[in-house]
C-alpha cells in the first residue's frame, strides 16, 4: 500500500518531469485511439455491410463457353446455323428457378417472366415521350426461343414485389386501382397510363390478348389498375415497340399462358426468364454454383453476383482500416522507443532515490513497483485525456480520410470510364447503415454504393485497447527500469554520491 | 552478552591483493557506545558497509544475535535489525522530514498503531518539533537533517544504530547535540550504538574505541 502513496507523492512532487511523460502518453493514446477507433468501427461497418449487403446471383449466358463450343461445333463437314446452335441451348424454365432457389444458400429469390402477345381489342402505343428499356430491369434474361413471331404488347409477369423493381425505386406508381394479387390465378393485370389513354381504358376494363402464333387462342385480362412511368428516356434498344406497351401481371399466370402456348411447336410463345437469387452472404457463392451444378444447370450457364460492387463499396473503409493499422503500428513503435528512453533517463536520474530506497531495506520488487505503478497512473490518466480529445477528433478524422478516399477511388474510375469513352460519376453515396439494398441489387452492373459516413466511437473495446496498449507500453519501459535496479547496488549509487 | 560480533572479516577491493581489512575481530554489547577509529583509507567506511549488510566480506563472519547475518534476507536486516545513519543523511528531498520516517517504518513493515504520532515522537526524541517535521528536508538545515536520518534509523527501533560519521559536515554544537543522542539512546533505550568517524571528540564521548590502525 505504501508503494502507491509513495508512487503518488513521488508524481505529483515531480510535476515537470511526470507532466513530460504524460504528453508524450497523451500524443500516444490520441493517436492510437484516433486509429482504433477509426480502424474498429472501420471493420465492423464493413462487417455490418457484408451482414446486411444482399449477394444478389443471377444466372446469364456463358459467351465464352458458347462460342467456344460454337466453333468446335463448325470443325467436321456439317456446319451448324448460330440460330439452330443457340436454340439447342438447354433452357432454364420456372421450375428450373424454383429448383434452384429451393437451397440451404439463398435466402429469396424472384423471377419474372416476359412475352408478347397481340391484342383484338386494344392499339398498341406507337409513340411516346417516356421509353423505359428493357435493360433497366437488370435481370440477364434467358431467350429460350428466338424464331417466334413477336406481338405488339409486352406481358411481365412478376413472381413477389421485390421483382417489381421500378415501383420499388419510384419510377412507376399505381395512379390507379391497385396491384394484382401475385397468388392468383386470375387473369389480372395492370397497365400504363399512356396504354390505358390511347385505349380509353379504366380500372375493371378487360383487355383481350392473342397469341401471334395461334390467332384463336385467346386471353381475356382484367385491368386492376393503371400507373405512371417516371423513368428517364433512355433509348436503349427493346425488341418492343415502346415501355407503354407492357401489361404487367403476375408470373402464374402468365407462365399457364406460356405453357398452355407449348402443346404445339408451332405456337410456342417467345418466353424470357430472369431469375435472381438473393443468397445468405458472400462465403456461399461458390457453393451455390457448384449446387446448380449439381442440380443441373448447364455449363452454357454462368453465375453472376453483385460481389465486385460490394468489394468495391467497402474497398475505401478497407484501405482506411489498414492505413489505420500502420498508423497504430508506427505510433507504438515510436512512442514505445520514446517512452523507453524517457524512462530510462528517468531511472537514471533517480538513481540516488533508488540508492536510499534500497540502503533502508526497500526490495528491488517494490522499488521497481513503485515505479511501474508511478508510470502506470500517468499512463491512464494519459488514456482518459487522450480518450476524451481522441473521442472528438476520431469522427471528423475519419470522415475526412474517407472522403478523400472515396473521391480518389471515384477520380480513379472516372478515368477508366472516360478511357472507354463512358461519362464518368458512377458512384452512389451512402450512409453508415443505411444500404440501399434493392437499388444496388438491381444497379450492379453500373454502379458503387460507396459508404460515406463513419460513425468511429470510443467504445468499450477501443477503451480495453487502450489500456491493453498502456500496460504493454508500461510493461515494456518497466522492464528497461528492472534491468537498471537490478544492476544498481546501493553502496555503488550511495558511495558515487558521496 | 554481545548483540554484534565480528569474527576474523578480510575485505580487499582487489581480489586480495591489498586487503583493506585484515582478521578484524570486534565485539558489541547493547547499552553502550562504540567508535571505530583510523586514519582515512583505514577502512572505517567499508566496515561500516559490511555491518549494515551493504556489502559482504570476503572472509569471516558478522554475526548479530550470534546469527551470521549472510544468512539473513539483506533487506530485511537493513530495515529491521540495524538502523544506519550515514554521512550525507541519504534522505528523500521530495518529502518531509515526517515522511522519511514514516516511509522507513512502512519498508521495515513493523506493526505500529498510528505510524504519523509515532514518527512524530521518533523526531521530537531527536528535538525536532511538528513545524519542522513537516519541511522537505531541503528546507532544514544540516544538523536537522543528520536528526532526521537519526530519527529514521530509530523508526523501527533496531537494537543496533549504525553511524557513519554523523558528525562530520556539522559544526561543534550540533555535533555535541548529536552525540548527545547518541548517548541517549544507548543508556536509556538500550541500544548499541556503533559511529565510524575519525573525530577526536566523539571518540572521547563513547565507551569503546576501536581502532582499525592497531590490525
Amino acid at each position: 500500500m505504501y508503494i502507491f502513496k509513495n508512487a503518488l507523492k513521488s508524481i505529483t512532487r515531480s510535476k515537470g518531469r511526470n507532466i513530460l511523460i504524460g504528453i508524450i502518453l497523451t500524443v500516444i493514446a490520441i493517436s492510437s485511439c484516433v486509429a482504433l477507433s477509426i480502424r474498429n468501427s472501420a471493420n465492423e461497418l464493413v462487417q455490418s455491410y457484408k451482414d446486411t449487403y444482399d449477394i444478389s446471383a443471377t444466372l446469364s449466358l456463358n459467351r465464352q463457353s458458347l462460342r467456344s463450343d460454337f466453333k468446335n461445333s463448325q470443325g467436321g463437314s456439317i456446319t451448324t446455323a448460330p440460330q439452330d446452335f443457340m436454340a439447342n441451348i438447354p433452357a432454364i424454365d420456372v421450375d428450373s428457378v424454383n429448383k434452384y432457389g429451393n437451397s440451404d444458400y439463398v435466402k429469396s429469390y424472384y423471377y419474372t417472366i416476359q412475352t408478347s402477345l397481340n391484342s383484338s381489342n386494344i392499339e398498341e402505343v406507337t409513340s411516346t415521350s417516356n421509353s423505359s428499356s428493357q435493360g433497366s430491369f437488370g435481370g440477364n434474361f434467358v431467350i429460350k426461343q428466338i424464331d417466334k413471331q413477336s406481338g405488339d404488347f409486352r406481358l411481365i409477369g412478376y413472381s413477389s414485389e421485390e421483382s417489381m423493381t421500378q415501383f420499388v425505386n419510384g419510377s412507376y406508381k399505381i395512379t390507379s386501382g391497385q396491384l394484382f394479387d401475385f397468388n392468383s390465378t386470375e387473369n389480372t393485370c395492370i397497365i400504363t397510363d399512356e396504354l390505358a389513354e390511347a385505349n380509353s381504358l379504366s380500372v375493371g376494363s378487360e383487355i383481350k390478348l392473342v397469341n401471334p402464333n395461334n390467332e384463336s387462342e385467346t386471353y381475356t385480362f382484367k385491368v386492376v389498375g393503371i400507373y405512371s412511368d417516371s423513368s428517364e428516356n433512355t433509348e436503349e434498344f427493346s425488341m418492343f415497340s415502346s415501355a407503354a406497351n407492357q401489361i404487367l401481371t403476375n408470373a402464374n399466370v402468365l407462365n399457364t399462358i406460356v405453357t398452355n402456348s407449348k402443346v404445339n411447336e408451332d405456337t410456342k410463345l417467345n418466353e424470357q426468364i430472369s431469375s435472381n437469387y438473393n443468397l445468405k452472404n458472400a462465403d456461399v457463392i461458390d457453393a451455390f454454383t457448384n449446387e446448380l451444378t449439381s442440380k443441373g444447370l448447364s455449363s452454357y450457364y454462368t453465375v453472376s453476383t453483385n460481389l465486385d460492387n460490394f468489394n468495391e463499396s467497402v474497398k475505401p473503409l478497407e484501405n482506411i482500416s489498414s492505413f489505420a493499422t500502420v498508423l497504430l503500428i508506427i505510433v507504438l513503435l515510436v512512442g514505445g522507443v520514446i517512452l523507453t528512453i524517457l524512462n530510462m533517463i528517468n531511472i537514471r536520474e533517480r538513481k540516488y532515490e533508488i540508492g536510499v530506497l534500497r540502503a533502508i531495506g526497500m526490495k528491488k520488487n517494490k522499488v521497481l513497483g513503485q515505479f511501474l505503478v508511478e508510470l502506470l497512473v500517468v499512463t491512464i490518466i494519459s488514456i482518459m485525456l487522450g480518450s476524451v480529445i481522441g473521442s472528438v477528433i476520431s469522427v471528423p478524422v475519419a470522415n475526412n480520410m474517407l472522403k478523400n478516399e472515396i473521391e480518389s477511388q471515384q477520380s480513379s474510375q472516372n478515368q477508366i470510364d472516360q478511357n472507354f469513352g463512358r461519362s464518368g460519376g458512377s458512384a452512389v453515396l451512402q450512409s453508415a447503415g443505411g444500404q440501399n439494398k434493392i437499388m444496388s441489387m438491381f444497379k450492379i452492373q453500373s454502379q458503387v454504393d460507396y459508404i460515406d459516413k463513419i460513425n468511429a466511437v470510443i467504445d468499450a473495446k477501443v477503451v480495453l485497447q487502450l489500456i491493453l496498449i498502456g500496460l504493454g507500453l508500461t510493461i515494456v519501459s518497466g522492464s528497461i527500469s528492472m534491468i537498471f535496479i537490478s544492476r544498481y547496488t546501493p553502496l555503488k549509487i550511495l558511495s558515487s554520491r558521496t | 552478552m554481545s548483540v554484534f560480533k565480528i569474527e576474523h572479516v578480510y575485505y580487499s577491493y582487489d581480489s586480495g591483493k591489498t586487503p583493506v581489512l585484515k582478521d578484524i575481530n570486534y565485539e558489541f554489547e547493547k547499552g553502550k557506545t562504540y567508535s571505530i577509529v583510523g586514519k582515512s583509507g583505514s577502512g572505517k567506511t567499508t566496515l561500516l558497509s559490511l555491518m549494515s549488510g551493504l556489502d559482504k566480506p570476503k572472509d569471516g563472519k558478522i554475526l548479530y544475535n550470534s546469527t551470521d547475518i549472510s544468512k539473513i534476507d539483506e533487506d530485511v536486516y537493513r530495515s529491521r535489525h540495524v538502523g544506519v545513519v550515514f554521512q550525507s543523511f541519504n534522505l528523500l528531498p521530495h518529502m518531509t522530514a515526517l515522511e522519511n520516517v514514516i516511509l522507513s517504518i512502512d519498508v521495515s513493515g513493523i506493526k505500529v498503531k498510528n505510524k504519523k504520532e509515532h514518527a512524530l515522537d521518533m523526531l521530537n526524541k531527536v528535538g525536532l518539533d511538528e513545524e519542522k517535521a513537516n519541511r522537505r528536508v531541503l528546507m532544514l538545515s544540516g544538523g536537522e537533517q543528520q536528526r532526521v536520518a537519526i530519527a529514521r534509523a530509530l523508526s523501527y527501533n533496531p537494537d543496533v544504530v549504525l553511524a557513519d560519521e554523523p558528525t562530520g559536515n556539522l559544526d561543534s554544537t550540533t555535533e555535541k547535540q548529536i552525540m548527545d543522542i547518541f548517548k541517549d539512546l544507548a543508556k536509556q533505550d538500550n541500544k548499541c550504538v556503533i559511529i565510524v568517524t575519525h573525530s577526536p571528540n566523539v571518540s572521547n564521548n563513547v565507551d569503546n574505541v576501536y581502532n582499525l590502525e592497531n590490525n
